[in-house]
């Protein structure tokens, strides 16, 4: 995880990870994510997860720790490349908790509905399929 | 639930007219091929994991019946066989129909408590979006970009 004392600007080339938490979020034919993950009402900006200097057991950690505290269930995640935020008027910037150093905000969003359902559109086609938690830990349990 | 079958005029040939297409309408629902009960289905079971606040958590704002209301009457005014939508939320209350051929080919549409359908494509490097006021018929313009989604050769 980040340094909480040495937090770096992101960079357009970093990954970040939103968590789905509603089953209504994703496509289970495909797996595909739905736009109405990116729609950040009712806050100013929506919440995402840094990969920087994080492993895949922390990014999970961090995605159960966001589910508890909604009491949802966490069906997984996606990664998006920050430049794909680069959209419209739309800008990722560090926003570290105190529990979670990696947690950035995607700023700028558009006041219009329709204007930000475009962008949601946009970013969900961006967005990696679901990725999810038990294949991610299989996986990361292979590295070792 | 909101009838989305609007009366055509007041004179008995109207209502004669709106009566036969009341039947008709009943008898194929019940068909296989023209059944909408899937997204019927989909909708009441989104509505129910959405109809309080917070329901994501995030202080999201509850699905009124109200909007579960014109989101019925949305999926009804479709024509009998047309591809059903995928039923979603939004935080802001709202449900969503979304059709989708793939992530660069598809359309939105968010159906508001106060009947506004808040819409937006992606149809390839085209990203139509809008507003309409939605009184029992799908509006002409988005009709026609969900037709274009749905209805696109894969």
């Amino acid at each position: 995880m980040l340094d909480p004392e040495n937090i770096p600007p992101v960079n357009d080339g970093e990954l970040l990870a939103r968590y789905v938490t509603q089953s209504g979020q994703y496509r289970s034919s495909d797996n595909q994510v739905k736009p109405n993950l990116f729609i950040p009402h009712p806050y100013e900006a929506l919440s995402v997860t840094r990969h920087l200097k994080a492993n895949e057991s922390e990014i999970w950690a961090i995605g159960n720790d966001v589910s508890s505290a909604m009491g949802r269930q966490l069906y997984g995640r996606t990664d998006i490349k920050a430049g794909k935020f680069k959209v419209e008027s739309l800008r990722v910037v560090e926003k570290p908790l105190i529990n979670n150093p990696n947690h950035a905000d995607v700023e700028g969003w558009p006041i219009a509905k329709e204007d930000q359902k475009a962008i949601a559109l946009k970013l969900a086609a961006s967005a990696s399929k679901l990725i999810f938690p038990l294949s991610a830990l299989t996986s990361s349990e292979d590295l070792t | 639930m909101t009838s989305a079958t609007l009366c055509r005029g007041n004179s008995p040939t109207a209502a004669y007219i709106d009566k036969i297409s009341q039947n008709n309408q009943r008898y194929f629902a019940q068909t296989a091929a023209f059944t909408k009960q899937p997204a019927i289905e989909e909708l009441i079971l989104t509505w129910e994991e959405c109809k309080n606040s917070n329901w994501d958590g995030y202080h999201a704002f509850p699905v009124k019946p109200e909007t579960l209301n014109h989101a019925y009457a949305f999926i009804q005014a479709l024509p009998l066989g047309f591809p059903l939508p995928s039923v979603g939320a939004e935080p802001d209350g709202h449900l969503t129909l979304d059709w989708y051929r793939d992530p660069h080919w598809t359309i939105s549409v968010s159906i508001s408590p106060e009947a506004v359908l808040y819409y937006a494509a992606l149809l390839g490097n085209s990203d139509p979006r809008g507003s309409e006021p939605f009184f029992g018929e799908i509006p002409k313009r988005l009709f026609s970009l969900i037709q274009e989604v749905a209805l696109a050769k894969k």
